[in-house]
């Protein structure tokens, strides 16, 4: 195997789930996972087994390691059961966990747990029976569903999830074929099963946590780290894939997958199905599957908030509230917002101007603008004094029209401080009908144009800082868009864009991210590099510089990354495995790129380079 | 465990930062989030500071960006409560305030006739201070850390809920403990 491919591969590898080996072929089962699998049901062949206290009347499933049996404990013959019986194979203790975990949580949403007893070296669990398959069942007749079901199902298992996370639980392997639908009573209920890889998680992990199923792990869970946040990115999987019956990481082989869920990102729903969906459902959807553990949807109780569901005490989800507003595909949705931000920034600055006077509007705002400009983004030191001087020379006038009245005149021309103005005969009038002397009424509309003074350019400024965000979001939407088609265009927008977001960590990561995914490995570790400078321990940005300068074969470079982060925090197994990859030896040859570093390559002034 | 917007607030402190050694976040939607391996605060954070404008102009002279502290590298979490601050500062402005309707009244002019206007005018400001000295001062955690080239820095922030603070207490001694306990280097505990 090529170096330069090994990160990823061993990546995937050595998180596939329930394998000692990495998967390399195409037929490895991205969906299979060492837990047991429902399957159709089908009638048993062979006689059933006979456990005690119960009747088991036909098989309903079979897994790696257990079979379920519909069936009934033969003392309440009305109560139907599914009796799952899981073979031990000497691991009991582990088997014992997941009727731990279920019998923790008492929820709708949740598989309930009769009783659990260990029987002829197999592991007995006998379950509430959810009659009408599994959801995999109904996203395999490739009917895309309905946004009220994609509503109704995030905010049940949403409110699974509230209950299961405030035990301290984790799923670890949420699916399709993991979500039972109950279509027997009014409402289709959803209830969520097999915890069998599920986990509490009290404590600190210290070592890498194995388990899942691929084509629904987060990043983080890919890396062995799984915890709530790692839950709700499979809701989002599972709620993208029944709103477009797609799957947002698709790939042929494991290292493929990989590589989309670590770094890139999907279509949103309606760029995929042509489709505006209701409310915020896209929204929502789009945050579950965000990389960013601190993007992502916190919690499962915020989940619910953004469904409008609010998670009572005891997790079930009280009274719904539909999400309403416009179907609108979150790309117009985002334009929309950045339009009406952009027009709120441009009536602010008329209106000042009006209020003011042109000259001393232009001079202002222009000032202040040259001001931000050299104090935010002009880096060189003698450049940004240069730049600071200027905007002061032209703020000048303005200050100066304060003090000499001959200059005040000239600036307010025009506006309601000029004696002069015709608005004069106005509150000439106005003092008149109100029984006022003029110079009352003169000196509240100086207040009120002084206030509006002050507060027109915050207002003006809170917009641009709205524009600001609404373009951010756009360029990141447009990068998922991009990618689909393959398109390299948005590259050069992102690198353009950065210039005036370098501190934007997010944002400059995500570009180093498609930066790497796209095979640009020393790109990538320049941006990543420059991350450091704002952000010097940020897990991601090193966790990327490391695998780039191993993709690179600056093997030295990445131990000596994965060493300054373990010197901090000694349980990162993540550092520790990519360092223990990169061995020992050090070849010379290797050690060429200290000659031309690349940060140190880099102009100082420029936001972002890339490209080799 | 992460702290929503609703839940923390990172705040500007009230007073300058001379040295740049407190990274002062401003906005709304700022979060922190106790990750498993450090401690990630995100948010607006102020590009540069400009003689108080800053507190006019908060958002558009800020970045989105993050602070990633790793658990070792946390030199102290202080809870500071400032009631007595409050109240020494409150205590001045009554003081300033009694002091202030004993003074001899200026000659009224046509509109301010009336006695309780000039009242009013010493009185509304002194309250309008009061209150935003008591909202502003708030109890609120100083975060202080030490960064990769060994200089110190610090940030401030507040928790709204008292359940969600013992929460946060809880979660933060626990991963100090634990980074105590696997850091592989002296300098690291």
């Amino acid at each position: 195997m090529n170096d330069r491919q090994k990160p990823i591969t061993d990546l995937t590898g050595a998180y596939a789930p329930g394998k000692t080996a990495a998967p390399t072929s195409r037929n490895v089962d991205l969906e299979a996972t060492s837990a047991y699998q429902p399957g159709e049901s089908r009638r048993l062949d062979a006689s059933p087994p006979q456990i005690p206290g119960y009747e088991l009347v036909r098989e309903l499933g079979r897994g790696a390691f257990g079979v379920v049996y519909f069936g009934h404990a033969k003392d309440r013959p009305e109560t139907p059961l599914a009796v799952k019986a899981i073979d031990g194979r000497g691991n009991l203790d582990r088997l014992l966990v997941e009727p731990a975990l279920l019998s923790r949580i008492k929820h709708p949403n949740v598989v309930g747990l009769e009783s659990h007893f260990v029987h002829d070296g197999k592991l007995v669990l006998a379950m509430e029976y959810v009659p009408g398959g599994d959801l995999k069942a109904q996203l395999d007749r490739g009917v895309p569903f309905l946004p009220e079901q994609v509503h109704d199902f995030l905010v049940q298992i949403g409110s699974a999830l509230v209950e299961a996370h405030a035990q301290h639980i984790v799923h670890r392997d949420l699916k399709p074929s993991n979500v039972l639908v109950d279509s027997s009573g009014p409402r289709v209920r959803y209830v969520l099963a097999d915890f069998g890889v599920g986990r509490a998680t009290e404590g600190v992990q210290s070592e890498k946590n194995v388990g899942g199923t691929f084509l629904y792990m987060a990043p983080e869970q890919l890396r062995g780290r799984p915890g709530p946040q790692s839950d709700l990115w499979a809701v989002g999987v599972i709620a993208y894939q029944m709103l477009t019956g797609k799957l947002p990481f698709p790939g042929p082989t494991p290292q493929e997958v990989a590589r989309q869920i670590q770094y890139t990102d999907p279509p949103p729903p309606s760029a995929v199905t042509g489709q505006a969906l209701p409310g915020r459902l896209e929204e929502i959807v789009v945050a579950l599957l965000r990389k960013s553990l601190s993007e992502r949807t916190a919690t499962a109780t915020e989940l619910l908030g953004q469904l409008g569901v609010r998670a009572e005490a005891t997790g079930t989800p009280g009274p719904e509230r539909r999400v309403k507003g416009k179907a609108l595909p979150i790309a117009e949705k985002l334009r929309r917002t950045s339009r009406r931000a952009l027009v709120l920034v441009l009536v602010t600055l008329v209106a000042y101007m009006v209020l003011n006077g042109i000259i001393s509007g232009v001079l202002v705002l222009g000032g202040l603008w040259l001001f931000y400009h050299a104090q935010a983004h002009v880096r060189r030191k003698s450049r940004r004094a240069l730049w600071t001087v200027v905007a002061f020379l032209i703020l000048s006038p303005r200050v100066l029209a304060s003090f000499i009245p001959r200059v005040g005149k000239v600036m307010t021309l025009g506006t309601a401080g000029d004696e002069d103005s015709t608005v004069r005969p106005a509150f000439d009038k106005v003092a008149e009908q109100i029984g006022v002397p003029v110079s009352i009424v003169f000196a509240v509309v100086v207040a009120i144009v002084l206030f509006l003074s002050i507060l027109l350019p915050v207002l003006g400024s809170a917009a641009y800082a709205n524009l600001r965000r609404a373009r951010r979001e756009q360029a990141l939407l447009e990068t998922a868009l991009a990618g689909q088609t393959g398109s390299d265009k948005f590259l050069s927008q992102m690198r353009d864009m950065l210039t005036n977001r370098f501190e934007d960590v997010g944002f400059h990561l995500r570009y180093a991210e498609l930066l790497y995914a796209r095979g640009d490995h020393r790109g990538a570790a320049v941006e990543a590099r420059l991350i450091s400078l704002h952000d010097p321990y940020h897990f991601d940005a090193n966790l990327l510089l490391a695998n780039a300068y191993f993709a690179l074969g600056l093997k030295d470079d990445c131990r000596q990354v994965c060493d300054e982060y373990l010197a901090v925090t000694g349980y990162c197994f993540e550092f520790e495995e990519l360092r223990e990859q990169c061995g020992e030896d050090s070849s010379l040859a290797l050690r060429a790129h200290q000659v031309e570093d690349p940060v140190l390559a880099r102009p100082a002034d420029g936001a972002s380079g890339g490209s080799p | 465990m992460k702290l929503g917007p609703r839940q923390v607030r990172l705040i500007t402190p009230f007073w300058p930062s001379p040295f740049g050694r407190t990274v002062r976040f401003t906005g709304r939607r700022n979060t922190v989030d106790l990750q498993e391996t450090a401690l990630v605060a995100e948010g607006e954070i102020l590009l540069f500071q400009c003689f108080g404008l800053e507190r006019l102009f908060g958002r558009a002279l800020s970045a989105w960006s993050t602070v990633t502290v790793p658990y070792s590298r946390i030199v102290s979490v202080r809870y500071r409560r400032t009631v007595v601050l409050r109240l020494v500062i409150l205590a001045m402005l009554a003081a300033l305030l009694a002091v202030g309707l004993q003074l001899p009244r200026m000659k009224a002019s046509e509109w301010t006739s009336l006695d309780v206007m000039a009242d009013a005018i010493i009185f509304v400001p002194v309250v309008i201070v009061g209150c935003i000295v008591w909202w502003r001062i708030r109890p609120s955690y100083t975060f202080k850390f030490r960064l990769k080239d060994g200089k110190r820095r610090k940030f401030h922030f507040a928790i709204r809920s008292r359940v969600v603070k013992r929460e946060f207490d809880d979660a933060l001694m626990q991963y100090r403990q634990a980074a105590k306990t696997y850091a592989p280097t002296e300098a690291a505990r």
